[in-house]
Order: structure tokens, then C-alpha cells, then sequence
């Protein structure tokens, strides 16, 4: 469903991603995990088609991003870091917009809309987008994309700014669809998501991928038994003994 | 004080969504068109100061008397409503209360930031004045009074300010700035029209004069630092009361949140065409729309044109006098457009949208608008001074100029793209002179020989061939693949 070959990008001198391979089954939840600034959000760019890859494929339901990228962008959906949309709209406008620019209108996704509405506790699509806090804008950006149910869904950081509940309807929400068959690749910083709810983990660093399986392959990665996810991923990306030094000096 | 420098050397460039990097080069976009205001209407004004003083030693005094009300209004008017908006929580101001500075400091820097986005009607005075000065008897005693003045106004225009603030509306406020920004530059005709018909009226009382008159009444304040006797004492004390009671009041200023009213009835029809194209049109209009800036960027060239057509006789002055104004406009008016779009391109770009859909309405929207303005000029002329029909042929023309026009608008913009909200300056200067010289030069090089060709101007058919057909041909052609290249830079940009 989601193929990355050899994939790499670089800003000048500077490696964001380097070859970088993956490859997510249909109806699998991805967790993409790294330190700040270790290419998450780069790699996402890069496989929804937004950034072109200084080398490398993307392959999005078994179709090439060189060739076929308006097809693949009308089948899928992406929620990025920031939810950064046209504040001149208003929150119902912009889901009009988001209609009309994926051609889609029928009365299944509007039965959609106000169930999403419902559930996140949506009640200001009557308001600017200028005048929306974060949280406001996420849930927003998270029903724009929701109402469509496309086949493969990136999502980058999508729990930041909310709020417990919505953060909870949201985990529940793309455990369903995944069981619906719908892919799902997800960034975090959260590991307990990570664990929860990802059935493979890919763990990135400085650009290069340095670990990847399912939670019981990557347990058996560390030193030693039954070592969690926090401990596992810190001692890939830094050491313990690292951690414990910088904090007795701070 | 010093936190007062610091403000400045980080503060002004900081907020700038321009990259530049140079310093003065930011200066001097705010200072250079000033200046040149300011010389021409120093030298505009000087033979009418000289041929008034000639007439009666007392005539120069009402006729500054009169500007120096009339711009201070202005100044004054545009000041606080710019500073007002100092009051509301913007992403300037947020970023500087987390900063430990004081508000006195933090306001001060705002009012100076203020006198420098009203330089030009500032400029258009000090002109004024200075030239007024040069032909009174006592210069350095007036030069002087000419400072008080100006100080005067910023203490005063300071004071309303802090005082005010927090009580108008900040949508009444955006208003009324929209208004003044609009009739300032109109302000130049009046001057220039004033100044021509002085000449006229030798001999007898210029007529003009009596209109003038009421601005030197005693109970106009504003003039006081620039009249006899007590007043400007008098102005001198009122200008120290408003300095100390704007530092006291803004000590306990508080900035408040900005607020849009929403209606509480929820439109949830989801009526759409279904048609992406048509969707991208309409959200850019819809933007455009409401955008306050953008509206003033069409009510002003909509007025000037048709101002043009209707005081010409002569539609090649008409349409030649209002290229330079439709230009600016044109380029403005998609650089806006497209930094909208661009602020949010990492969501634009997840669109399944080919980015030439997204970007065409950038140029085909205040292309079109523009055009329109050069279609009432020619339709007035068509109807009013019985202008023939083939020089409609403008029309197409112009089209392409204006197309090329946003071309430049849209990738000045792309190439450097704006990091916040604010579009308060959205072409840089150069950039701006840029854009006006490229097509002026071609509206020159294209309307000019065609205005003659029309009018069957050429004497000789040499003349006639290499100026008439060849000159606006080959620029059109030029045009033609110099817009043709911005569109392919436009489309191919990551
Ligand atoms: N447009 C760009 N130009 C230059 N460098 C960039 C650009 N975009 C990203 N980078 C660099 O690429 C690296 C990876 O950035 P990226 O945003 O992908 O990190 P991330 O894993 O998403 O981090 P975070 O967890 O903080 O979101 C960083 O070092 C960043 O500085
Ligand atoms: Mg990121």
C-alpha cells in the first residue's frame, strides 16, 4: 500500500532522508517514530507527494507518485504537523471547499460530517478559521480529511492540540478504519500510542532507519527482556547513561 | 533607552515578511519614495509661494496655513489608526510583552513605527513647509517653528492614541484607515490643481485664497506651533502635556484580544458544485474579498481610472496616466493572493489539483479586474468624447500587460514567501520598482506607437513602418515570452 525505495532528500548539503526504505501493508497501522528533526515529517512530505525526493520511488497503492500523483492524492488522505488552512474561509466553507476540490458529493459524506461534528464536538464551523484555536483547527482538518474515508491515511502528530477525549475518539476512530481496511501511517512522540496502537514501528534517526517490526520484534532488539518502548527507543537514539549525565549537570 | 535601541535594530526587521537581509536597503524603501515626495512638492509648491508673496507678503502664510491643517489632519487621522491596532494582541505584540520590557517602551517603539508608515503625508509636509520657509523673512525662525510642528503632531497624534485605544472598535478602526489611505494620495491633485490656478487669477484677489481662509482661524490648533505670537508656546506646553500624560497612561495599558463576532445560526448545507476549478475561483474571490487591504487595492485604481477618463480629453493621457497606478495594483493584488495560498502550500500541495489550477486565479483574477477599469475609461470616452471604435483594440492589449503583470506579482511573491499573517507589506520595494519599470516600459514602447499609428501620426512611412508596426510588435513578442517564462518559472516551482 505504501512503498518508499531508496528514498532520500536533501536540503543543499544537508541529508533530511537517507535511503530510506519501507513498505506498509493494507489495513496496517504504521507508527513512524524519531527524535525531533530526525525526517519524519520530511518522509511524509515526500510520500504524500508534496516534496520531491532527491532520489528514490513512492509507490501509494501500488501506483508510481512520478506518474499518477493526482490520482494518488484524490484517493488519499493526509493530516499534517501544523493545521495550517485558509483562515479567510469559515469551518463550513472550507469543508464545501474540501468537497468540491475531491469531487466528491454525496449524501453519505454529509451523514459523515455531522457524525464527526458529533463526535469531536464540533460546533463552530460557523467561525473564521482565523478566529479557531489549534486544538479548534486540528479537529477541523482531522474532519476534512475523516469525512472522505480515503484509502490510506498519513497522519503527522495528529494528537497534538487535542484535547483527552478528542484524542481518545481519535485513537478508536483509526483503530476501526483500520480494521475496515484502511491504511494508516502515523508520527508521534507519544510512545504509549506507538505501543498501543501501531501493529509495526519504524524507528528513524539523523535521516537512516534504524529499527523496524512489530513491538515483540523490537523487544527482542534490546539488551535485555521485556524492556518497554521508551527504554528501547532511547537506547537506540541516545544512551541512558547520556540522559542521566546532561540532567545531574542541568 | 536602550531597550528602546534594541527594539529597533531586532524589532523592524524581525517582523518583515520579506528576507532582506540588508538593512538599509529596508530603510531605504521606507525613506527613498518619501523623500521624492517630498522634493516635488517642495518644488511644486515653490513658484506658488514666490508668485503668492509677490501678490500680497501675507498670502504665502494662509496658503500654509491651510496645508499644514489639512496634512496634520491626515497625518494625525492615519497615525492612530495604524497605532491603534497596537493595542490588540497581533503576533507582534505577543512576541514582545513576553519580552521584559517595559510598556512605556514597548509603546514608544510602536508610535515610531507608526511615524514611519505615515512618511509620505509627513514628506508631503515637511515639502511644503520647507518651501514655504525659503520664501518667508525670517527662514531659520520659521524653519523652527516647522519642527515644533511636526512634533506637535506626533506627541498629539500620540496622545489620542493611548487615549482612544482601547475604547473604538477595532473593525471601525480598519475603516477609517482603509478611507484615509484612500484620499491621501488624492491630496497631490488638489495641490497640483491648486497651484495651476494661481497663475490665472493675477491681478485680482486669487480666488482660491478665500476658500483657504478658514484654516487660520485662532481656534485651529493644529496650526498653532506655525503662527505668531503666544500660540506656539502655547503649542510647545501642550506638546510637553501630551508626551508626559502619554508615559503615565501607558503604564497601565493593557492590550487587548481582537475579536470577530460570529452568528450563532449554522449554515449546514453542504450545497457544492462538485467542480474543483470553479471551488478554487470561488475561495479566491471569496478571500480576496475579505481581505480589507485587497478591497482597498480595488476601490483605489477603480477611482483613479475613472478620475483619469473624466478630467482628459485625450485618451492616450487617460489611459497613459492611469497605466502606472493599474500596474502597481495588478502586481499587488496577485502578490496577495498568492501569499494566501502560500502560507498554507503544505496543505494546497495534498490537494489532487494540478498547482497551475491553483495558481491561474492568482492572475486571472486581478487581471480581469483591472481590465475592467480600462473598459469604463474606454467605454466613457466612447459615449463622452466620441472616441472611435477601433481603439478598443486596447483592450487585448492590455490584457496581456496586465497578465504579464501579475506573472511578476505572483513570483516575486513565490521567491519569497511570506512566514506569518501579516501582509502588511506584501512586494518589497524593489520589487515593486521592478515590476513598474518592466511594464511601463513596455505600455510605452507598445501604446504609444499605437496611439499614433490610430491617429495616423507618422509623417514619413519609414516612420511609420519601424515605429508604427515593428516597435509595439516586437515588445508584444517580447512580453509574450518574457510572461511565458514566468509561467513555467511559476508552474515548476517546488
Ligand atoms: N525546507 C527545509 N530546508 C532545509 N532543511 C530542512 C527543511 N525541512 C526540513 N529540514 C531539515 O530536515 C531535518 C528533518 O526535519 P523534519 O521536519 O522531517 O523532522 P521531524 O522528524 O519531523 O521532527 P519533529 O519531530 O520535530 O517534527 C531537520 O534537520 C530539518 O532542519
Ligand atoms: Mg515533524
Amino acid at each position: 500500500m505504501i512503498k518508499a525505495v531508496n528514498l532520500t532528500k536533501k536540503f543543499g548539503d544537508f541529508t533530511a532522508v537517507d535511503n530510506l526504505n519501507l513498505d506498509v501493508s493494507p489495513g496496517q497501522i504504521f507508527g513512524f517514530l524519531g527524535p525531533n528533526g530526525a525526517g519524519k515529517t520530511t518522509t511524509i512530505k515526500m510520500l504524500t507527494g508534496v516534496l520531491k525526493p532527491t532520489s528514490g520511488k513512492v509507490y501509494i497503492l501500488d501506483l508510481d507518485m512520478e506518474s499518477k500523483e493526482i490520482e494518488i492524492k484524490k484517493r488519499i488522505g493526509v493530516v499534517n504537523e501544523e493545521p495550517k488552512i485558509y483562515s479567510h474561509l469559515k469551518g463550513y466553507e472550507y469543508l464545501k471547499f474540501i468537497m468540491d476540490i475531491f469531487q466528491m458529493n454525496n449524501s453519505e459524506i454529509k451523514r459523515r460530517i455531522h457524525e464527526l461534528c458529533e463526535a469531536f464536538g464540533v460546533d463552530y464551523l460557523d467561525k473564521f478559521i482565523s478566529d479557531m484555536s489549534h486544538g479548534m483547527k486540528q479537529k477541523l482538518v482531522l474532519i476534512s480529511v475523516l469525512m472522505r474515508k480515503p484509502e490510506v491515511i498519513f497522519l503527522d502528530e495528529p494528537t497534538v492540540g487535542l484535547d483527552a477525549k478528542s484524542a481518545k475518539i481519535l485513537k478508536e476512530l483509526l483503530k476501526k478504519y483500520a480494521e475496515q481496511g484502511i491504511t494508516i501511517f502515523l508520527t508521534t512522540h507519544i510512545l504509549e500510542i506507538a505501543e498501543k496502537m501501531c501493529e509495526k514501528i519504524a524507528i528513524i534517526n539523523k535521516g537512516k532507519k534504524i529499527a523496524e517490526g512489530t513491538m515483540g520484534e523490537l523487544k527482542k532488539m534490546g539488551k535485555y527482556e521485556n524492556m518497554n518502548l521508551e527504554e528501547l527507543f532511547l537506547e537506540l537514539t541516545a544512551s541512558e547513561e547520556d540522559i542521566k549525565s546532561i540532567v545531574e549537570q542541568l | 533607552m536602550k531597550e528602546f535601541f534594541v527594539l529597533l535594530k531586532y524589532g523592524i526587521a524581525f517582523f518583515q515578511s520579506s528576507r532582506t537581509k540588508n538593512k538599509r536597503l529596508l530603510w531605504s524603501s521606507y525613506t527613498v519614495p518619501a523623500l521624492m515626495i517630498g522634493f516635488i512638492s517642495f518644488f511644486v509648491t515653490h513658484e506658488t509661494f514666490v508668485a503668492l508673496s509677490r501678490y500680497d507678503p501675507f498670502a504665502p502664510k494662509i496658503f500654509v496655513n491651510f496645508w499644514t491643517t489639512l496634512l496634520s489632519l491626515f497625518f494625525i487621522i492615519g497615525f492612530v489608526g495604524l497605532s491603534i491596532n497596537s493595542f490588540t494582541l497581533n503576533e507582534e505584540i505577543e512576541f514582545l510583552l513576553n519580552l521584559p520590557i517595559r510598556k512605556t517602551v514597548l509603546l514608544a517603539y510602536q508610535i515610531f513605527v507608526s511615524t514611519l508608515t505615515q512618511l509620505f503625508a509627513l514628506f508631503l509636509y515637511i515639502g511644503v513647509y520647507v518651501s514655504f520657509a525659503t520664501v518667508s523673512n525670517n527662514v531659520f525662525l520659521n524653519l523652527m517653528k516647522g519642527l515644533l510642528q511636526i512634533v506637535f503632531m506626533v506627541s498629539f497624534a500620540a496622545f489620542l492614541t493611548i487615549l482612544i485605544g482601547r475604547k473604538l472598535k477595532r473593525t471601525f478602526v480598519k475603516r477609517l484607515v482603509m478611507f484615509m489611505n484612500i484620499v491621501t494620495p488624492f491630496l497631490i491633485f488638489l495641490l497640483v490643481g491648486i497651484n495651476m490656478n494661481i497663475p490665472e487669477a493675477q491681478g485680482n484677489e486669487p480666488s482660491i485664497l478665500k476658500y483657504l481662509y478658514f484654516s487660520f482661524s485662532d481656534y485651529n490648533f493644529l496650526t498653532w506651533p506655525i503662527k505668531d505670537g503666544v500660540f506656539p508656546f502655547l503649542s510647545a506646553l501642550l506638546s510637553i502635556f501630551f508626551i508626559v500624560s502619554f508615559i503615565w497612561l501607558s503604564k497601565d495599558t493593557e492590550f487587548s484580544q481582537t475579536e470577530s463576532k460570529t452568528k450563532k445560526k449554522v449554515n449546514l448545507k453542504f450545497s457544492s458544485s462538485g467542480n474543483p476549478i470553479k471551488a478554487i475561483y470561488l475561495k479566491d474571490i471569496k478571500t480576496a474579498l475579505r481581505i480589507d487591504q485587497f478591497i482597498f487595492f480595488i476601490i483605489y485604481p477603480f477611482a483613479f481610472g475613472i478620475f483619469m477618463a473624466v478630467i482628459n480629453n485625450d485618451i492616450f493621457t487617460a489611459i497613459f496616466g492611469s497605466m502606472p497606478i493599474i500596474i502597481i495594483y495588478v502586481a499587488l493584488e496577485s502578490a496577495i493572493l498568492t501569499a494566501k495560498e502560500y502560507l498554507y502550500i503544505d496543505t494546497v500541495r495534498t490537494y489532487p489539483v494540478k498547482f497551475k489550477n491553483i495558481l491561474l486565479p492568482k492572475i486571472i483574477i486581478p487581471s480581469a479586474l483591472n481590465l475592467v477599469i480600462l473598459f469604463i475609461e474606454l467605454m466613457i470616452f466612447y459615449f463622452l468624447k466620441d472616441l472611435g471604435l477601433k481603439f478598443f483594440v486596447f483592450l487585448p492589449i492590455s490584457f496581456l500587460l496586465l497578465v504579464m503583470n501579475s506573472l511578476m506579482g505572483a513570483y516575486q511573491t513565490i521567491k519569497n514567501p511570506p512566514k506569518t499573517e501579516n501582509i502588511n507589506r506584501v512586494l518589497s520595494f524593489g520589487s515593486i520598482m521592478l515590476v513598474e519599470g518592466i511594464t511601463l516600459g513596455s505600455v510605452f514602447a507598445i501604446i504609444f506607437p499605437m496611439m499614433k499609428l490610430l491617429t495616423d501620426g507618422f509623417d514619413s512611412s519609414l516612420q511609420k513602418y519601424l515605429i508604427g508596426y515593428l516597435l509595439p510588435f516586437s515588445t508584444l513578442a517580447a512580453c509574450l515570452i518574457y510572461s511565458r517564462y514566468l509561467y513555467s518559472k511559476l508552474t515548476g516551482h517546488e
